[in-house]
């Protein structure tokens, strides 16, 4: 049965490559607008940035009146030339830590970075030498 | 009338504690009456909490502030349909609301299996019972609604502003089910296990249904939940990674896993103990999902304030981790698979690689929800982690899904060659270079978007295939093409309705794909009378106006766009502010093309109309919404009853 449907795959095959064709030239709308340098770093910043006093919400998100303020806080800085880190830092030393979004890639904290990969390294491996030791068995149920 | 309330979730409680103890007795020493009596005993709880539900929305509707949750949740200028909302909308209410669904859940479930499963019906009316007892036990202990003010007060406090909205209607309840329902599958096939007949199949299909149902509830509220924060909540983004949004995903993941590896015990008699242990995962990441959202050590937007309770369900919920992990030891030798996998090539393979793919999502995302209180335990400081972290952790394994996605119907069962695997991805190998390139060349640059769509395109490529085939197969033995599309689908449910919920999930996908990587915003400082232009779009702030009600001032504005020289209409975003809550709600206005959307939302609004607007373009998140009523209805059609029961081997 398997053996069959297979010799027919490749003639199938081109019906399906038409219509995706045409989803493809759709996707390609996709490819985006022009935008200026400085509104696409006050976003991302702002992305990067948590409002203190809201609960898991970025100053982008928030409509709290400090995340307007610090939305301001951001341009002015942009607009005086600080770079990301300097503008982050100048957060992180009043708010702590804590007021951008990802933990700090440094000290105890790199645990986090360090963690997911190694442990989805770890897994992948062990599941391929698990699939690996596997001896088809004789199992005569067919 | 609330004392009736108060009376009858003791007697809730009493009747509960009642069947749990009967039911296991029953079952120990055979006797059928005393199952008989612990099951009917359970039939009685829904109905019994039905009067509790009824005697609180009496005392919300007739405004009765003598109650500390009516007080608390409501007040007298609130339109009385929100009484319904108000329900749940607190602590105490969501948790009889939640315990009130469980029991209607449980009596379903215990119906669902009493014919086809005597043997573990006494074990899943005893487990369903002792989790009913422990939420109504929390009730009436640390969390009543029916609790009295001594004084009673002239008016109440209302609900926040933002839940005054038409999707609470929706939204809360369906999520709770989903959340709460996954305590069925789990019982059942607890109960299955507890009987020691876990080797005897015929709670597959049983346990699929359910895995389903809670399935495609979490679908649904995680949908709605997203389309809710992306349409009103007013930042243009649908997902922000908060925790109770993860403590939603999660089961959602674990639940992805079991209703597909039970595929593979269905067909394949494989995967027994592997499908027990992902139910009681995902059962405990639901529970999981209580703690955080009742006051756990995570700060959210979602989390009921000032609730303690968190603590009593992270400790039940490690207590049922640990009864689930003791029997499923104590019972493992009936866990055993029929056969071993065959081949590292095969369909079963591909399974168990997604299981684990989607195991790992779910293990990051708790990591991360969890971390900052690991984090201060050891050095002392906090530290947030939010959406950048996860979508770098997270989205590479959730491409490497799609891409399971995209080979895992074509790879036959038990074992194939590499010849034949060869011939097998021969062919969409190269439809996928040729996306690759074609993408390329038309400007998508992003390695990951370009990956990622030329998945997509993977995934639709092989599942047409495998359609057409089975349709020339069929049309050759002189069926219609019409005809023999549906006879097709109809014939095997189970497994063209799941390619039905593929073509939505990567409908979705690029809806994600193309809005995290190409989503473009821009603020503007705009008074009535200017114009902008932004990303092909023109628009022209015409007036504002501001109305005020009685809990809120509205300003309105309204914008005049043309797409490219066409015009769309007029936009009217608005900001409430609520000044009795000091809470300030904006609402975004969206043009949706299948294209892409324009959004337009106001961030500050001055007393003279000038304010900044920020404005967004999000391609193809339009399909994102689309792909829920494809989602819904494949799932709804792979679980179309048929006549055949079991079809095990007939692959």
């Amino acid at each position: 049965m398997i053996k069959k449907n297979l010799s027919k795959i490749n003639f199938d095959y081109k019906y399906s490559l038409f219509i995706v064709l045409y989803i493809l030239i759709y996707l390609t709308s996709c490819s985006g607008y022009e935008e200026d340098n400085f509104s696409n770093r006050t976003t991302k910043l702002n992305k990067n940035i948590m409002c203190p006093v809201c609960p898991s919400e970025t100053i982008d998100q928030s409509q709290n009146i400090l995340a307007v303020q610090m939305r301001s806080i951001v341009k002015e800085k942009i607009n005086e030339g600080w770079t990301d880190l300097q503008i982050k830092n100048f957060f992180v030393e009043r708010y702590g830590a804590s007021v951008i979004s990802t933990p700090p890639k440094s000290g105890i904290d790199l645990i986090a970075w360090i963690f997911p990969p190694v442990v989805a390294t770890i897994t992948i491996i062990g599941l391929y030498i698990f699939l690996r030791s596997i001896k088809g068995d004789e199992n005569p149920d067919e | 009338m609330v004392d009736i309330g108060q009376i009858s979730i003791l007697i809730a409680l009493v009747v509960s504690i009642y069947c749990s103890v009967v039911s296991f007795l029953g079952a120990k020493f055979k006797s059928s009456e005393l199952m008989l009596s612990a099951r009917f005993g359970l039939y009685s709880v829904p109905m019994i909490l039905l009067i509790s539900i009824i005697s609180i929305i009496y005392a919300f509707v007739t405004h009765d502030f003598s109650v500390l949750y009516v007080y608390e949740n409501s007040n007298l200028s609130m339109p009385s349909a929100y009484t319904w909302v108000a329900l749940y909308a607190g602590n105490a209410g969501s948790l009889l609301f939640i315990t009130f669904l469980l029991s209607i859940l449980s009596v379903c479930g215990i119906l669902s299996i009493r014919n086809k499963l005597q043997y573990a019906l006494p074990y899943t009316v005893g487990i369903l019972s002792i989790l009913l007892t422990f939420f109504i036990f929390v009730i009436l202990v640390f969390a009543n609604p029916f609790d009295r003010l001594d004084l009673v007060p002239v008016d109440g406090l209302g609900i926040n502003p933002l839940l005054v909205h038409f999707g609470m209607f929706i939204h809360p309840p369906v999520q709770m089910t989903g959340l709460i329902s996954v305590s069925i599958p789990f019982a059942i096939i607890l109960g299955v296990v507890l009987s020691g007949k876990g080797s005897d199949d015929l709670w597959v299909d049983i346990g699929r249904v359910w895995g389903m149902i809670s399935w495609t509830m979490l679908t649904i509220g995680l949908m709605l939940g997203s389309w809710w924060a992306y349409t009103i909540l007013g930042w243009g983004g649908y997902w922000a990674w908060d925790p109770v949004e993860n403590s939603g995903l999660m089961p959602w993941l674990a639940m992805t896993a079991f209703i597909h590896s039970i595929m593979v015990q269905k067909y394949r008699g494989m995967f027994r103990m592997w499908n027990v242990i992902l139910v009681v995962i995902g059962f405990t990441l639901a529970q999981l999902g209580m703690f955080i959202n009742r006051g756990g050590p995570v700060p959210s937007v979602h989390s009921f304030a000032a609730s303690t309770l968190g603590w009593l369900f992270l400790f039940f919920m490690i207590a049922t981790l640990i009864s689930s992990v003791i029997i499923i030891v104590l019972f493992r030798k009936f866990l055993k698979s029929d056969r071993r996998l065959d081949s590292i090539i095969s369909k079963e393979s591909v399974f168990l690689a997604q299981n684990i793919l989607f195991l790992l999502i779910a293990f990051f995302t708790l990591w991360g929800t969890i971390y900052p209180v690991f984090s201060e335990s050891v050095s002392g400081e906090t530290v947030t982690v939010g959406k950048p972290y996860f979508d770098l952790v997270n989205g590479p394994l959730f491409l490497g899904i799609i891409f399971l996605m995209s080979i895992g119907p074509i790879i036959p069962w038990r074992k194939a060659s590499f010849n034949q695997l060869f011939d097998v991805l021969k062919m969409p190998g190269l439809g996928f270079v040729t996306c690759l390139f074609i993408l390329f060349f038309s400007g998508i640059r992003n390695p990951l978007a370009l990956i990622g769509f030329s998945i997509c395109s993977l995934v639709i490529i092989n599942l047409l295939q495998e359609w057409i085939r089975g349709i020339r197969l069929r049309h050759r033995g002189g069926e219609a093409y019409f005809i023999a599309f549906f006879k097709l689908l109809w014939a095997n449910r189970p497994r063209y309705g799941g390619y039905i919920v593929h073509i939505g999930i990567v409908m979705f996908s690029v809806g994600v794909i193309g809005s995290s990587f190409y989503s473009s915003q821009k603020d503007f400082s705009m008074s009535p009378g200017d114009s902008n232009i932004f990303g092909g779009y023109n628009f022209k702030y015409i007036n504002f106006t501001n109305e005020n009600y009685s809990d809120r001032n509205e300003s309105i504005a309204y914008f005049q766009v043309d797409s490219n020289g066409k015009p769309i209409g007029v936009l009217t975003p608005f900001r409430a502010f609520y000044p009795q809550f000091r809470i300030a709600a904006t609402r975004g206005a969206i043009n949706s093309t299948p294209k892409e959307d324009f959004y337009i939302v106001p961030s500050q609004f001055e007393d003279d109309g000038s304010g900044v607007f920020r404005v967004l373009i999000n391609p193809m998140i339009w399909w994102m919404w689309v792909s829920a009523p494809v989602i819904i209805f494949g799932t709804l059609f792979s679980l179309f009853p048929g006549r055949k029961k079991s079809k095990k081997k007939s692959i």
